[in-house]
């Protein structure tokens, strides 16, 4: 009897230490460049707070799966995750977050304001913003210059100013040179583009209020737009990452590439390391109406209400994001690009950058990134985009746009129940 | 005699509870769920008949299951003719047999994700290897992926790549269970060796292709990985199967309920067109 009473006191100390120890421990599940920024900063945070951190790094594409199971059992998610904005809106339809809304309202101002979409729900705030991609217009000076056309950064933004002008360049380029001017997937291809398109005109898959834009005319006309460089083989049909898209930045087969300001870090990092000097960034062409640039993917991090301990966690997530020294570090390493505005200010947006030929082209994109107006994903997103990417399929099979575009937009009303 | 039994049981439970857990409940629940609006986390919402009735409107519902039936027609007739004279080459007594009838399963057990990935190179319209073969014998260069036809054809090409080994073997076990005797008989009453195998070969091994028949209609209707990489169902949705579509509506948009009706709407269609096959087949038999 005494030593059954003596087992359990020990197994009772040894539970309370377990839970005293749990609650100086906060759990944070991210992936890839993002878990590897997070991993250089966590130290300092640790020494600061005495707080232990716990870092998971997951495969983006598992990443999903695993936190829909977990939140659906109740455990086994991380205090803190990261999800992306496009996605974000699904999960945090599943209640699964904790409403960090008191906590992040100090810190409102502090970042760019389209950022803070995808993490709103219903009025109540989930999560702290983290990286953007502000889009830019990534050019090669060898192809443009071999065109008989200017090549420096300023004379290249003034030239492309408008999608108009991108077409009459696009043209010339491909008569002097023999080369596209840019590529576009005819086939299994989100596009991002031309996502990124209707976000400069204020438009999206869906309006602010959740209804469904895809049928609305400036939509039509824009997707009509990329089916008129397909036409006049202007753009080259390969999907952004597939084998055919790779070697045509590498060879020279593309003079443009529209994409977020992290392209650089792959161009540097391992599309084409030794393009030193080749690339130039400018902002993008303007429609009729609206801005010159686009936002092109970045996350958020939450907590999940399975956090032991939300001030731990909340403490965790104001060090990483709200502060500059951290932000800058992930921005430097990872290019992480942040969304908090005062980093902006930084000596590193100043440096020249000698893969670009010496432009500062994180200044290029700082300067965007405070005209980017919100895209509106909503918990249907992927289904609608899934919808438009079959129609632009159907469209490069030679069907009617406007038509592709109406079926795409019913379709989308009618699965979702939106208007 | 009791005893006997309480401890069979003790030995044979494992498989029970692992059954009734990861088999018997999965298909109740989703059974129950196909009748409910869930979005995987939060409460269901009874909907009844709604995702049943859901189903009839839905065109990419329909268009993968002529998808499926497209490639059920393409490639398992072709697959399983090239697996039955394979197995009759390799039941022949050749040199290094053993050899050729582990490499002819070798495709089998190669991870798919990485199979799905090196289709992918080899196919690629501008860089992909099958493309310069082509351009050597005088053939321009084919969009594989990026047409209907081809990215299905390219389906296909994968499907009996992968699947012509596994059925072999099957049909090797088949042709050994034939007795020598007949095929003596044969030659003696002066049938040639073309004659012997659509006379004797072929008749003999109706039940075993009878099988191979029925596995192949039931892959067809779950193929799922070599979809998913290769082509992602496209373009324009002419590659989608079944549960592509399926896995598409609960994983990536969240409506669980749906999919579970579309699951059961797959079991449905594999479980008519394989009781419509047996009763071809042994129909068949019986005349003869």
């Amino acid at each position: 009897m005494r030593k059954m009473t003596f087992i359990i006191a020990v197994l009772l100390v040894l539970s309370l230490n377990f839970t005293v120890m749990a609650q100086e421990v906060v759990t944070v599940e991210a992936w890839s460049i993002a878990a590897d920024g997070l991993a250089e900063i966590i130290p300092a945070f640790e020494e600061e707070t005495g707080i232990k951190v716990e870092l998971k790094k997951t495969e983006n594409a598992t990443m999903k799966q695993n936190l829909l199971l977990s939140l659906n059992a109740g455990t086994g998610a991380a205090d803190v995750v990261l999800m992306e904005d496009f996605w974000a809106p699904r999960f945090l339809d599943t209640g699964g977050f904790v409403d960090i809304t008191d906590r992040v309202e100090e810190h409102y101002g502090k970042f760019l304001e389209f950022k803070w979409d995808p993490i709103e729900m219903n009025g109540k705030y989930y999560g702290m913003p983290w990286d953007i991609g502000p889009v830019g217009l990534f050019y090669r000076r060898d192809l443009f210059e071999k065109a008989g056309l200017e090549s420096e950064p300023e004379a290249v933004a003034e030239m492309l100013s408008t999608w108009e002008k991108y077409y009459e360049v696009a043209e010339k380029i491909k008569s002097e040179t023999g080369t596209y001017m840019l590529a576009y997937g005819k086939s299994n291809y989100d596009n991002r583009m031309f996502q990124n398109m209707l976000q400069q005109q204020n438009l999206g898959y869906f309006d602010e209020n959740g209804d469904v834009l895809i049928d609305h005319p400036q939509v039509i006309e824009t997707a009509k737009y990329i089916n008129q460089l397909w036409e006049d083989d202007l753009a080259l049909d390969a999907a952004e990452w597939t084998t055919g898209w790779y070697a045509a930045i590498e060879t020279g087969e593309i003079a443009t590439v529209v994409s977020g300001s992290w392209l650089g870090g792959f161009l540097k990092g391992w599309i084409a390391p030794e393009h030193d000097g080749v690339w130039g960034v400018v902002p993008l062409p303007a429609w009729e109406e609206g801005v010159r640039t686009a936002n092109n993917g970045g996350s958020s991090l939450y907590i999940t209400n399975q956090a032991e301990n939300v001030d731990n966690a909340f403490k965790f997530i104001e060090y990483a994001l709200t502060r500059n020294e951290p932000q800058l570090a992930m921005y430097e390493s990872q290019d992480l690009f942040p969304s908090l505005t005062s980093t902006y200010e930084a000596d590193l947006f100043e440096k020249p950058d000698p893969y670009f030929g010496g432009q500062k082209q994180r200044q290029t994109f700082a300067e965007l990134a405070e005209d980017i107006t919100p895209f509106y994903f909503t918990t249907d997103f992927d289904e609608a985009a899934t919808y438009v990417s079959n129609a632009f399929e159907e469209i490069a099979l030679g069907a009617e746009v406007e038509e592709e575009f109406k079926d795409a937009a019913e379709k989308t009303r009618r699965e979702t129940g939106r208007d | 005699m009791m005893k006997k039994n309480k401890s069979g049981l003790i030995f044979t439970s494992p498989f029970y509870i692992l059954f009734l857990t990861f088999m018997v409940y999965p298909i109740l629940f989703s059974f129950y769920l196909s009748f409910n609006k869930w979005n995987g986390v939060g409460e269901m919402e009874w909907v009844g008949l709604a995702n049943y009735i859901n189903l009839f409107r839905d065109d990419l519902v329909w268009k993968s299951m002529f998808n499926a039936l497209f490639f059920f027609f393409t490639y398992v007739p072709v697959m399983l003719f090239l697996a039955l004279v394979l197995a009759v080459f390799l039941n022949s007594n050749i040199k290094g047999r053993g050899f050729f009838r582990a490499a002819v399963y070798l495709p089998n057990i190669t991870s798919l994700v990485a199979v799905a990935f090196t289709f992918q190179l080899l196919l690629d319209k501008n860089y992909g290897l099958l493309n310069m073969f082509l351009s050597y014998l005088g053939i321009s260069s084919i969009n594989w992926l990026g047409t209907p036809l081809g990215a299905r054809l390219s389906i296909d090409m994968l499907m009996i790549w992968r699947w012509l080994g596994y059925n072999t073997i099957i049909l090797l076990a088949g042709l050994q269970s034939i007795p020598e005797e007949m095929y003596e008989a044969a030659i003696i009453d002066g049938a040639s060796k073309v004659q012997s195998f659509f006379r004797i070969t072929v008749p003999l091994m109706k039940p075993v292709l009878l099988f191979t028949l029925v596995l192949s209609t039931i892959g067809t209707f779950r193929m799922f990985t070599e979809v998913f990489i290769l082509t992602g169902g496209g373009p324009a949705n002419s590659t989608l199967t079944p549960v592509v579509h399926l896995y598409n509506t609960g994983f990536n948009w969240f409506k669980f309920g749906y999919a579970s009706s579309i699951t059961y709407l797959i079991i449905l269609i594999t479980l008519i067109l394989s009781m419509v096959q047996m009763k071809l087949l042994n129909e068949k038999e019986v005349k003869s």
